[in-house]
């Protein structure tokens, strides 16, 4: 009798010696979080909004995949050379210099938008109309005044596939997530953004602090990642979004090689319904290169001095000849 | 036993006796002999640094020039009977300072009202500031010091005034350099020194610098950092706080009181020493040696004193620099005086 | 026998009673093997908290102590080294609580802020500004009274630990005095002459302003420092800002010469220089 008495005592020493030595030296990450970390690609072929001429057809067959890939790949290959010299030219680069990716998604949807079951950006509301036609007005005839009248990604400030939304792009469509107690990384080779995403429950800015990717703020529902973006900057816009936009992003792993990715835009100053897209994260080997954006934009003065030049030819034209 | 045991303790009482008196000295407490006497000996602070602290002035020296007029000699103190004249002088300028009132009888200038500058309350025993060489003068300069350009600013003998470079780094509220913010001047002569573990701090009133030494022997800084009032490094020898201070700008101010003069090197070292020799006085002298500007080295020394209700007050020089916008802007309007006259003609 | 058997378990039960307490004790968090649970200040010989050394603070205070976003800077020259960063404020309640008179002063003096922030023209930052500058101070506390050696603009102040003085005039700096309430040091400065910015973005002080500072040890590397603002000419009720002062540990780190006076004589004095 004593000696289980004994026995048992020095069990649950044991265990209770066990636990704490577990929280000592447990992984960075508590075991209770899923774990989404890793370099993540997400290419993708198939487009934001489904194309007019696949209205109605949400999925493709295996068949109708298959088929679809081949003309798009054939379509956008940009080392062909039909068309003449100006076609050519308006091609920009060289094939390997693009990454869209060669596949459309898994469940074969043809849009990424899941949310309106049509797969297209919502109506705007009527102010955001107006506000839109008010912006095109204004630039009209000036659209290479100056770097203010050229979209933000030509300037090298918002890059698409950047993060707060993350949208597949030209190519740089990969990410890296970094998990630490209490925070979430997320690092987006395009425009070397990183989002960091505090898990603890502190509050967003205040609302007088605005930011180009918003304020983000994270937690865990059961095994999906919630990140809720709000502070968005004036100066920034997804297809047309304002400032007081909310975003919510929900990361889920699927399996060992593939995390689901949603976001969800609301925002009823501008869009007369909240709209939710999906698209796949695969795991990708990496490493991320650094994307020295606004360090080698030639794009940005070859744009404005070329601009100038056309000025001066149309005005050198205008001269009566000699 | 017993008996080695005698034997072995005798040794014993004596340490403990030195140990006791070496004890007795390192427990602050108050000076030792009679203020002024040779064996005076300051308190120490709590962490056993002798205590120099408090607001000294170099007030009494007021009026004593830098340099001993050449008549005078090696003598380097005035005699009784002088010291007894310059006393009454004295007293007979504290009466001249109550009154409020100008007489017929006194020209009136331009000046502030006498009651803007200090005064010593006792006669300065020295009849110069520089102590060594024995003729109480400056060494000469180097041929190549010689041609320094001083900035003196708009006075009878040389009205340019174009730009604020004209002026002396004290006119413009830059500097007047170590030596020239405790040499006694008309006024603003309060040294402020607090001391903490590792530390001396002086707080010179004009113009509101605060020299902040370690005492800890850490290294001077590295020659790339360079200032108008140097890298101070200080240590104790015995009650001397020894302060070494390297590290300056070169042609800037010079050594002379505000920091006048010819304007010193990069070169410059200047080695201070502060005494405290009672309560209320302290010795303080400074080796000035810059082998760039002076053909040797030279020492300057005089008495700081504490006097009730002294203290510094802010001297914010260059937040109420009219004088620098005054100056500028009347010679402009003689040019214009001057051009539109020219006109006329 | 009994008696044998009695000791037996009375052995059992010690022994396991032994194994339970050991195991407990090995355990961290229990507080009385972890020496780093009580914070170690640096103390002076009387036992008063030691706040010798040099400190800076970190953030953008100095910007504006309210909550703000990035701004462009007023010289496309300086590109992105005149910008002014983002930061969180250091106001307690976000809003520094103006009456509309003063709140309307506060806007023209940071739409005119190039002509008229005295920091520009390296005039001495006053109290509070001079401890959150870009700038590090040294702190020399003597066994009495505690000396701020700020590095901008050589300004200073000496807090007198004795009995309370009067400012005798005003100034820029103020006028302090200081005492202990418990192991905080609290500050009360007056006279000062009003012609101080709180921060680059037009927040001002007049000559009726009065400002009580607490400096605490958080531990030895950190004060947590805040200061009661009053005005009633200018404020509806008193206000604070809270902020940490955190301590230079670089190897070599002392406090530097900044000098400014030189660097504002064309600003100040350029349209009367000989053309």
């Amino acid at each position: 009798m004593k000696c289980r008495i004994l026995i048992l005592v020095f069990c649950l020493a044991a265990l209770i010696g066990s636990a704490a030595g577990q929280t000592k030296t447990a992984a960075l990450r508590p075991p209770s979080t899923p774990d989404i970390q890793g370099i993540w690609n997400f290419a993708t072929i198939t487009p934001l909004e489904r194309p007019a001429d696949l209205a109605g057809k949400e999925f493709f067959t295996e068949q109708e995949a298959a088929q679809h890939e081949k003309e798009v790949l054939a379509r956008t290959n940009m080392d062909r050379r039909d068309g003449g010299a100006q076609a050519d030219l308006e091609r920009a680069y060289n094939d390997f210099w693009w990454d869209r990716g060669t596949k459309i998604v898994k469940t074969l949807r043809t849009s990424l938008i899941v949310d309106p079951r049509n797969g297209r950006i919502p109506p705007l509301t009527a102010g955001a109309k107006e506000r839109q036609a008010e912006r095109q007005a204004a630039n009209r005839g000036h659209e290479f005044d100056g770097p203010e009248n050229r979209p933000l990604f030509e300037r090298c400030l918002i890059l698409q596939g950047a993060g707060a939304p993350t949208t597949p792009t030209a190519y740089n469509n990969n990410t890296q997530i970094v998990q630490t107690p209490g925070f979430v990384a997320i690092h987006n080779e395009m425009g070397h953004e990183v989002r960091i995403i505090p898990l603890d429950g502190r509050p967003h800015l205040p609302q007088t602090m605005r930011q180009w990717k918003g304020d983000s703020r994270g937690h865990w529902e059961s095994d999906t990642l919630v990140v809720e973006t709000t502070n968005f900057s004036v100066k920034n816009s997804f297809r047309g979004s304002g400032p007081d936009m909310t975003l919510t992003e929900r990361f889920r792993r699927l399996d060992a090689d593939t995390l689901e990715y949603r976001f969800t835009v609301d925002d009823p100053e501008t869009f007369t319904q909240p709209w939710t897209v999906e698209i796949p994260l695969t795991r990708a080997p990496g490493p991320l290169f650094e994307y020295a954006c606004h360090e080698g934009n030639y794009g940005m003065r070859g744009v404005l001095s070329g601009a100038r030049a056309q000025e001066k030819d149309a005005v050198e034209a205008k001269r009566p000849s000699k | 036993m017993r008996h080695r045991l005698a034997v072995s303790i005798s040794p014993m009482v004596v340490l403990a006796a030195i140990f006791a008196l070496a004890a007795e000295s390192a427990i602050a407490q108050p000076a030792k002999a009679a203020p002024g006497a040779r064996n005076w000996r300051p308190s120490k602070t709590p962490w056993g640094d002798p205590d120099l602290q408090g607001t000294w002035t170099s007030d009494d020296c007021i009026g004593t020039p830098l340099n001993r007029p050449a008549n005078l000699g090696e003598k380097r103190y005035y005699t009784e009977q002088e010291l007894a004249q310059r006393e009454s002088q004295l007293a007979k300028q504290q009466q001249n300072d109550l009154q409020e009132l100008v007489g017929p009888d006194q020209r009136v200038g331009t000046g502030p009202p006498s009651h803007w500058v200090e005064r010593a309350r006792r006669p300065c025993r020295q009849t110069s500031l520089v102590v060594d060489p024995p003729n109480g003068r400056t060494p000469d300069l180097l041929p190549e010091a010689q041609t320094r350009r001083i900035p003196e600013g708009a006075n009878n003998n040389n009205p340019k005034a174009d730009s604020w470079e004209d002026f002396s780094y004290y006119i413009r509220c830059i500097s007047r350099g170590v030596t020239g913010s405790i040499f006694p001047v008309i006024y603003g002569n309060g040294q402020q020194i607090m001391q903490a573990p590792g530390y001396v701090t002086i707080l010179q009133e004009m113009v509101h610098e605060a020299r902040v030494i370690p005492v800890d022997g850490r290294p001077h800084a590295s020659p790339s950092v360079r200032s108008y009032m140097g890298d101070p490094r200080g240590h104790w020898e015995s009650n001397t706080l020894v302060v070494e201070t390297t590290n300056f700008l070169s042609n800037r101010t010079g050594i002379g009181l505000n920091g006048g003069g010819t304007p010193t090197s990069d070169a410059l070292k200047l080695i201070e020493r502060y005494t405290r020799t009672s309560s209320s006085e302290l010795q303080y002298e400074v080796t000035i040696d810059d082998p760039k500007t002076f053909t040797r080295p030279f020492k300057v020394a005089f008495p700081l004193t504490q006097e009730p209700g002294y203290q510094n007050f802010e001297y914010a020089c260059h937040e109420g620099n009219y004088a620098m916008s005054n100056s500028l802007s009347g010679a402009r309007a003689q040019e214009k005086a001057a051009a539109e006259a020219a006109k006329k003609k | 026998m009994r008696r044998k058997v009695m000791s037996y378990r009375l052995r059992i039960w010690v022994l396991a009673s032994a194994a339970f307490v050991a195991l407990f004790t090995a355990m961290p968090g229990n507080g009385q093997t972890s020496p780093k649970t009580t914070s170690q200040i640096p103390r002076m010989p009387d036992g008063k908290p030691n706040f010798t050394g040099l400190w800076q603070t970190l953030g953008t205070a100095h910007w504006d102590i309210q909550d703000h976003s990035t701004q462009p800077g007023p010289f496309f020259q300086l590109g992105a080294t005149g910008a002014m960063p983002a930061g969180q404020g250091i106001v307690e309640g976000g809003e520094i609580p103006y009456t509309p008179a003063a709140a309307a002063k506060q806007k023209e003096n940071l739409q005119n802020r190039m002509k008229l922030d005295p920091e520009i023209k390296c005039y001495m930052p006053g109290i509070p500004r001079a401890n959150y500058m870009p700038f590090p101070f040294q702190i020399i506390q003597s066994q009495r009274d505690i000396a701020f050696v700020y590095e901008y603009a050589t300004s200073n102040r000496v807090v007198n630990m004795g009995t309370f003085r009067e400012a005798a005039v005003d100034t820029w700096m103020g006028t302090s005095n200081g005492h202990w309430e418990g192991d905080t040091l609290v500050v009360d400065v007056s006279g000062l002459n009003g012609n101080s910015w709180f921060d680059r973005s037009g927040n001002f002080q007049t000559d009726n302003t009065h400002v009580v500072e607490r400096f605490t040890l958080g531990d030895a590397d950190h004060i947590s420092y805040e200061a009661s603002i009053e005005d009633k000419t200018i404020y509806t009720r008193p206000w604070k800002i809270g902020t940490v002062i955190y301590r230079h540990k670089e190897k070599n780190a002392q406090l530097n010469e900044f000098k400014c006076v030189e660097f504002a004589e064309e600003l100040i004095y350029g349209h009367l220089k000989k053309k």
